[in-house]
């Protein structure tokens, strides 16, 4: 049995993985070889006998099963997302908040000095300052009045 | 309906390739669709390689939402059934380790025999039976290359894609297995 050289080549002719011209050769070869041609047989006979054994069909209520499984599976894709989403707007708002308490970075401290509007608006009159509810109500309109008639 | 659907494809038309596009832009009926097309073929391998309908129904299972859940990750470098086969043999391999007593299931599921019936059936499901022990026998990696070659008919080339070796892996592991039964069915043979 040993010795041939063709032996090595023997599963691939059986397998139909040579070119033509190999296989040509190889098959005239085992025509003059006892000990290829028996090897050969053997090697179909394996075949044979795998194919006898061949795996049944599927079930046939298998594949509604197969089906329902890719349900739930959709549903928790959609689950994954809405969770990685949530997460993100989570650690956005924990970003700033963080930034509002922690008061705000270099870049906003250095932003420049501030309208003359805006310290007015948030400024308060002296006058209005150290003044009751009522007299301070009263100072406010007389100033508006004021503002209003350009005087 | 979702047995008609099964039974019936919706777009026989369409490739393989095509449907999985689909499926990648959120379309599950495309999705159902290459399930239909493939649950079969992927169920005798599964068969073939854990050896029982339970099991193997298992594996085309987690091998079918494994592909489900990851297929934006298909880049189309290799063919849908390629792809598929690869996912159910990582599958099966780690079915096959999760069950200690897989030996076991190989002996006990073999064969639908129906006993009492006449000599030549007796024979038919004894010898249907002894190969599929012998099947079971070989190792995972011996046993993956003779199911894909003798049973899906797949090239040299196509099993080196599937279990990711090189050609020549392929071409040792089924010289070797096909000696292991070739001494395990020794019986049988002439």
């Amino acid at each position: 049995m040993g010795g041939c050289t063709y032996q090595s080549r023997l599963a691939a002719y059986h397998d139909g993985e040579l070119p033509p011209e190999r296989r040509r050769e190889v098959q005239e070869h085992v025509a003059g070889c006892p000990a290829c041609a028996a090897e050969l047989e053997r090697l179909r006979a394996v075949s044979r006998l795998l194919q006898s054994a061949r795996a049944p069909a599927m079930p046939e209520d298998m594949a509604g099963r197969l089906h329902e499984a890719l349900v739930p599976a959709r549903e928790r894709g959609i689950i994954r997302i809405c969770r990685a989403v949530s997460l993100a707007a989570a650690a956005l708002l924990v970003v700033c908040g963080a930034w509002l308490l922690t008061g705000r970075p270099d870049g906003a401290a250095s932003a420049g000095p501030l309208a003359e509007w805006e310290v007015a608006a948030v400024t308060l009159d002296p006058e209005l300052a150290q003044a009751s509810a009522e007299e301070a109500t009263a100072l406010w309109l007389v100033s508006d009045l004021s503002r209003e008639n350009g005087l | 309906m979702e047995d008609e659907r099964a039974a019936e494809p919706c777009r026989p038309d369409m490739s393989d390739e095509d449907l999985l596009a689909e499926a990648q832009a959120g379309d599950d009926a495309a999705f159902h669709e290459l399930t239909d097309r493939h649950a079969q073929r992927l169920f005798r391998l599964a068969f073939s390689l854990v050896g029982g309908t339970v099991d193997a129904e298992d594996v085309v299972q987690e091998t079918l939402l494994g592909a489900f859940e990851h297929i934006r990750k298909f880049e189309g470098r290799s063919s849908v059934k390629t792809w598929l086969t690869s996912i159910l043999m990582r599958q099966a391999a780690r079915h096959h380790r999760r069950r200690s007593r897989s030996r076991e299931t190989w002996l006990a599921n073999g064969d639908h025999a129906a006993p009492g019936r006449g000599g030549g059936v007796r024979e038919a499901s004894d010898r249907r039976l002894d190969v599929r022990r012998a099947l079971g026998r070989l190792s995972a990696d011996h046993r993956q290359v003779v199911v894909l070659r003798e049973y899906d008919g797949m090239s040299y080339a196509e099993m080196a894609e599937v279990l990711g070796v090189p050609q020549g892996t392929v071409e040792s592991r089924l010289h070797r297995a096909r000696q292991e039964l070739k001494d395990l069915l020794r019986d049988y043979l002439p």
